[in-house]
């Protein structure tokens, strides 16, 4: 299976240095987690344009960072016409694929770290470099 | 750092808008950032006017499309350069931005922060095009 992020991607998206790349990730792990915690919020009111507005806003950004599963889950979302439980299901998917996302990151900014304090960084878990 | 030129930054994710404008500022742009279409236009009509206009295009509020229309309508701002940042990658909706006066279109899943600064440079030194 493909790693949750596309690492050459997140490297397009920010200047490619170790700098940048952290940064991009911790800034999109915080506020695309903000933004997930107000569409759990949307789904449970059934306030159907928040849920659009809020889906097509985390997909995006999902999008330029790599995190291709992710976005697609979300514009799947924001596409909407399902009901209260089918909204709940696919909000499911998309909280366990953002943690698999976060994961991949927070392992891949940690050897970008190693690397930075000049030590060999453990193999990491792809083949794809960016 | 000197100033690079004045941008407006209309987005209504705070991702994208904190990272474009982390990126513009460290090369020396001043940002001023909008999250809706309603606070876009507001902005955008203030002295001095940008140089740049970065705009989203499903937004709260007033869309970025109805944004465009109304910046290219007015004198006062029709001569500012609109980039146009979308997830949208339809032949349909770039073609209409081009019709209603925007300068580049770029699709959120292949943007480059990095292209999208020197773009915004071109613009601001007085030539460059498309995106």
């Amino acid at each position: 299976m493909a790693p949750p992020v596309k690492l050459t991607r997140l490297a397009g998206f920010s200047d490619g240095t170790a700098h940048g790349i952290r940064s991009v990730v911790e800034m999109f792990l915080a506020d695309t987690g903000e933004t997930l915690e107000a569409l759990r919020g949307a789904i449970e009111s059934g306030d159907a344009r928040a849920i659009e507005m809020l889906a097509h806003r985390a997909g995006g950004a999902s999008g330029a960072c790599g995190a291709e599963r992710l976005s697609a889950l979300l514009f799947e979302m924001r596409e909407g016409s399902r009901s209260f439980v089918g909204d709940r299901a696919l909000f499911h998917h998309i909280s366990l694929e953002l943690e698999a996302v976060a994961g991949f990151l927070q392992n891949y900014t940690a050897t970008l770290d190693a690397s930075a304090a000049g030590l060999r960084p453990a193999a990491f878990g792809t083949t794809e470099r960016p | 750092m000197t100033n690079a030129g004045r941008v407006l930054l209309v987005e209504d994710d705070k991702f994208l808008r904190r990272a474009c404008e982390a990126s513009l500022r460290q090369r020396g742009f001043e940002v001023i950032a909008a999250t809706d279409g309603d606070e876009g236009l507001r902005l955008a009509r203030l002295l001095p006017p940008p140089d740049v206009v970065l705009l989203d295009l499903l937004m709260p509020r007033v869309p970025g499309i109805e944004v465009l229309r109304a910046l290219k309508a007015e004198p006062d701002t029709a001569g500012i350069p609109v980039l146009i940042l979308s997830n949208s990658s339809r032949d349909e909706d770039r073609r209409l931005a081009a019709e209603l006066g925007a300068t580049g279109y770029y699709v959120k899943a292949t943007l480059s922060l990095k292209d999208l600064a020197s773009q915004v440079a071109r613009l601001v030194e007085g030539y460059g095009t498309a995106g």
